[in-house]
């Protein structure tokens, strides 16, 4: 179990506090799931710089040396999901009625996708968790740093060193928070981003885990 | 099959310096040229899209700029429907995808958007978010 503080800061030696005030929003309620990202970036520094007066990002980022920094209280929200897909329709599991409106959503004439998106994903955080994806109010996020490549479009391998700090974290998330495996997830898998984003991560991770 | 698509958009854009985006921005003249492009959409998501016409492209690459991975990542979405092609632009041919969220892949890496400039007045291929917030 990790330890953290009364103020939402993990105290363990392995975890470096980088605050970034500008990343936090709302109080968190309660956390239900992990999101692993990418940060599209060959270095955390020019991550953490950015975080100084960014309003988006993620509680915790994993460097290419495998250092970990927890950027945001764990007691705060964290703005790193962005627009979600809904998921009863990735899993063609939606109601007659939920995917009637959510169809009528993404069909909206004269609208952009982000218009679109915003509407579904508004939408969506009308149902609880699990039976959508998580969100911001309900998630905690771990940014990993690497690129994606130009050719294939998609995010390079994480490193072994960047591994074992995720699989380490994971882990932890997962004993303190009462988690499930299914409670981790890919970015590219729950929201409108490069579909590849996380999953090398998550992969990873759940091999490691299943073996 | 391949449809033939020829599209020739002459910019000539004010050589003014926008200082926070200065490495990702071209300014100055700049000229495109779709000279191919799928006449099939690849719909990752089942959304059903069409096929973008050649009006939307050629606003797309009026107004696009450059952008980054990072940028790309924080403030934009992608929507799963593309189209691939041929451009050439100052004279240089690069095949593309073209991702409805208003991206523009390059093989060289280099990666155009639909932001600030391109998006408004309902232009469909728009997800940009100044401020990526709650929802």
């Amino acid at each position: 179990m990790l330890p953290v503080n009364n103020d939402g800061w993990v105290t363990h030696s392995k975890v470096r506090q980088e605050h970034r005030p500008a990343i936090e929003h709302s109080p968190i309620a309660q956390v239900s799931a992990v999101v692993l990202h990418r940060t599209a970036t060959a270095n955390a520094q020019s991550v953490l710089n950015a975080w100084k007066t960014k309003k988006s990002g993620t509680h915790f980022l994993i460097a290419e040396d495998g250092t970990i920094y927890q950027s945001a209280s764990l007691k705060k929200q964290c703005w790193h999901v962005g627009q979600l897909y809904s998921r009863c329709r990735k899993a063609s599991s939606c109601s007659q009625e939920d995917a009637s409106v959510i169809e009528q959503l993404l069909h909206r004439e004269n609208a952009s996708w982000g218009e679109k998106f915003r509407l579904v994903t508004r939408h969506e955080l009308g149902k609880g968790y699990p039976e959508r994806f998580p969100h911001n109010h309900d998630s905690l996020g771990i940014e990993i740093v690497g690129v994606m490549s130009a050719e294939k479009k998609i995010y390079e391998l994480p490193s072994a060193e960047q591994q074992k700090s995720l699989f380490w974290l994971v882990d932890e998330l997962i004993r303190s928070y009462s988690l499930s495996l299914t409670d981790i997830y890919a970015h590219g898998d729950i929201a409108h981003k490069e579909p590849s984003e996380g999953k090398a991560s998550l992969d990873a991770y759940l091999v490691e885990r299943a073996g | 099959m391949k449809a033939m698509l020829v599209l020739v958009v002459a910019l000539a854009m004010s050589a003014c310096v926008n200082t926070q985006q200065s490495s990702s921005q071209q300014h100055g003249k700049r000229s495109f040229s779709v000279a191919e492009m799928s006449d099939e959409v690849r719909d990752e998501n089942g959304y059903g899209c069409e096929l973008v016409d050649q009006v939307d492209l050629a606003r797309f690459l009026q107004t696009a700029d450059f952008e980054s991975q990072r940028t790309i990542h924080d403030h934009f979405s992608v929507v799963g429907c593309s189209v691939t092609g041929k451009i050439s632009m100052n004279g240089e041919i690069s095949t593309f995808v073209f991702d409805y969220g208003g991206i523009m892949y390059l093989d060289d890496g280099r990666i155009l958007a639909c932001g600030e400039n391109c998006c408004g007045s309902g232009y469909e291929y728009c997800t940009w978010e100044a401020s990526p917030g709650e929802s």
